[in-house]
């Protein structure tokens, strides 16, 4: 006798006994795990959508109105005066004068809803990246998010109406958009003219070598400061306020379609082999080694079905993106990691009842015909 | 007359070896109160090795639930069971521990399950070797036992076989190679014979003389099938749980059963044919020459 030497693969045998039932089990779980990653997805694309402006603000500071959190969903206003108390303040190497706004558009075919920014052609606060052309330079141009230009039919050197004004296309840029709102730039001068408030301005973007300092000065002058860094933050809470909830619902339903899914299949398996079981048990096979024929079944089906899943992912994500780019679906290794987890949960909790019931299962059985 | 009695009725055999498995006053019911129902009750026997032990009896008389207690597969309720194993070594079945019965089943008992019990999903070695793993064989010398093992019941030809590719018969034949996996000294066989023809049946019946012969070992066979008669050294008739004398049953001429001669009955040509029930006596009664001219 030879202990530790390799014995009959049972788990396997059977997996591979059924490969229809296999595969469709293991599909089953990968749709479960790819309904699950992909609201992960989801979520952690609007997270990067939400937040794409604030990090690509190329300012240490932002001077807002105060009471302002987010510079688009609080859209106040400040004396233009501002800029230049703010570029006099000790400490301040450039202060430019920036207004964000949800808008609708007027566009030929139809309203379009879009984040607006209007800034100083050369600053920050500007297009970061274009695909084509250039940033605007003067009152009567814009620059347009690549995806939103493909959309509508626009291209550089088109001609866009904005708030009733005629505007011409001069840029296209990459990466522009936000959660379902795509961005279109112009020039500050072009923005305070449309919107006929030529003494406001909407905030002030400060670049300084020494933020904190330069802040406590701005803030003695009765100005309310904020960092990249909180105004990313607080268009994340915001995002989550409006998706969060019902995302994180999504998800925990489908962990939990996931999990009956995968118990359902691991249970049917279980039910269907439940003579062969016995029949080992008979033969003298103890309870545990039973059962751990059951749970490693589980997991191979679960492991089996984390592998569908990435692919199916990969193909909606495909098929997303052509269909549907305003919806991005961003997978990083967090996502990746909380679905191996989850899946992992869903393997131990979907094996316990078989498991269980295979505990109990009477040896005898197998003295009972077919 | 039929005598009612708790012990196994003698006869002879060659019963000079040693005891293997000896029941006292093995007990199992079912249900408690009035809903209580007695399956066998009080019976003692004693199984000799190289003995083939054939129990017989008609349905629900307690053979399957005795066969489920001598394979340690179900608890009795009262009595001991007491095996000897291939080392020599007495254990009392009835109160080992529920945790030391798979062990004990793993390296005591061979089974025979009436149809056949294979994994599908496994080749016939497999289906062999997997046994063989339990008792804990591992490895290429599990695998080199089962190749012996099927050849020794002719099937070596058929190794890489999986049993819905078999015959019932070769199947029948794999399920004893499996029970041999362990090199149990007790076979336990439960209507061995029931799926196959007569041919293939009476070769099976062989095949376990054989094995009983050959290795010394103990074969416990319930079953309805006469034909296990002629292989058997000893025949026991089991029923309402207790041990009955054989010698004071007689052949319902329709269905083959042992009977008691004391229910439905007819006289013909000067003799009494007893029946196992109403339903057989109206079925010798329209054609009687059809069950008496092959004789009894």
């Amino acid at each position: 006798m030879s202990r530790g030497e390799r014995q009959v693969p049972v788990t396997r045998r059977l997996l591979a006994a059924r490969p229809v039932r296999t595969a469709a089990g293991a599909l089953g779980i990968g749709l479960a795990l790819m309904m699950m990653l992909l609201l992960n997805g989801l979520w952690t694309g609007v997270q990067q959508r939400v937040t794409v402006y604030d990090d690509h603000l190329a300012a240490d500071l932002v001077v807002v109105p105060a009471g302002t959190e987010s510079l688009f969903a609080d859209p106040g206003v400040l004396p233009a005066a501002t800029v230049t108390a703010v570029e006099a303040t000790d400490g301040v190497t450039g202060a430019w004068p920036i207004r964000t706004m949800y808008s609708i558009l007027e566009l030929p075919h139809g309203k379009a809803a879009v984040a607006a920014v209007a800034s100083e052609p050369g600053g920050p606060g500007g297009p970061w990246a274009l695909t084509a052309g250039r940033a605007p330079a003067t009152a009567d141009e814009v620059a347009l998010d690549a995806l939103f230009a493909d959309q509508h039919g626009l291209a550089v050197g088109d001609d866009m109406p904005m708030f009733g004004h005629p505007m011409r296309v001069v840029g296209l840029t990459d990466g522009t958009a936000m959660f379902m709102t795509p961005m279109v730039f112009t020039t500050s001068a072009a923005m305070t003219g449309m919107l006929g408030a030529g003494d406001t301005t909407g905030a002030v973007l400060v670049t300084t070598d020494t933020p904190g300092r330069v802040a406590d000065r701005l803030r003695d002058q009765g100005l309310t400061v904020r960092t990249p860094a909180q105004l990313r933050e607080a268009s994340l809470t915001l995002a989550t306020k409006i998706y969060g909830s019902p995302v994180k619902l999504m998800v925990s339903v489908a962990f939990a379609t996931g999990t009956l899914i995968v118990a359902l299949v691991a249970y049917t398996r279980v039910s269907e082999q439940q003579r062969d079981l016995g029949v080992l048990k008979a033969l003298g096979a103890a309870p545990g080694r039973v059962r751990r024929i059951a749970v490693a079944e589980t997991a191979a089906l679960t492991a089996a079905g984390a592998v569908a899943a990435v692919i199916l992912l990969l193909l909606t994500r495909e098929l997303l993106s052509w269909w549907r780019p305003a919806f991005p679906v961003v997978m990083t290794s967090a996502t990746l990691t909380r679905t191996a987890t989850a899946a992992a949960g869903m393997a131990l909790l979907a094996a316990w009842l078989p498991a269980h019931r295979l505990s109990r299962l009477d040896a005898a059985s197998a003295f009972r015909s077919r | 007359m039929t005598t009612a009695d708790h012990t196994a009725p003698e006869q002879p055999t060659g019963r000079d070896r040693p005891v293997t498995v000896a029941v006292r006053g093995l007990t199992k019911t079912y249900g408690h109160g009035a809903a209580e129902v007695a399956a066998v009750r009080e019976v003692d026997l004693d199984v000799h090795a190289g003995e083939v032990l054939l129990v017989m009896g008609p349905s629900g008389s307690g053979k399957t639930t005795l066969l489920l207690m001598l394979g340690a597969l179900l608890r009795p309720t009262a009595g001991s069971i007491v095996v000897t194993g291939r080392d020599r070594r007495r254990v009392e079945i009835a109160t080992t521990l529920e945790r030391e019965l798979p062990a004990l089943r793993a390296n005591t008992f061979g089974f025979i399950f009436q149809d056949y019990a294979l994994l599908d999903a496994l080749t016939a070695t497999e289906n062999i070797a997997v046994a063989a793993n339990i008792a804990g064989i591992k490895g290429t010398a599990a695998n080199r036992r089962a190749r012996a093992l099927l050849d020794r019941v002719g099937l070596a030809h058929r190794a890489a076989a999986r049993p819905s590719q078999m015959s019932g018969g070769e199947q029948q034949r794999v399920s004893v190679a499996r029970a041999l996996a362990n090199d149990p000294p007790v076979l336990l066989a439960d209507e061995p014979t029931a799926n196959l023809d007569a041919s293939r049946g009476r070769d099976l019946s062989r095949l376990l003389r054989q094995l009983a012969d050959e290795d010394d070992r103990s074969i416990v066979i319930v079953s309805h099938d006469n034909r296990l008669r002629e292989v058997a050294d000893r025949v026991l008739w089991l029923e309402d749980g207790r041990f009955k004398t054989l010698a004071g049953l007689v052949v319902d001429p329709v269905c083959r059963m042992q009977v008691e001669p004391t229910g439905p009955h007819v006289d013909w040509e000067g003799r009494t044919l007893w029946f196992c029930s109403e339903g057989c006596r109206t079925e010798f009664t329209a054609d009687p020459q059809r069950f008496v001219a092959g004789g009894d």
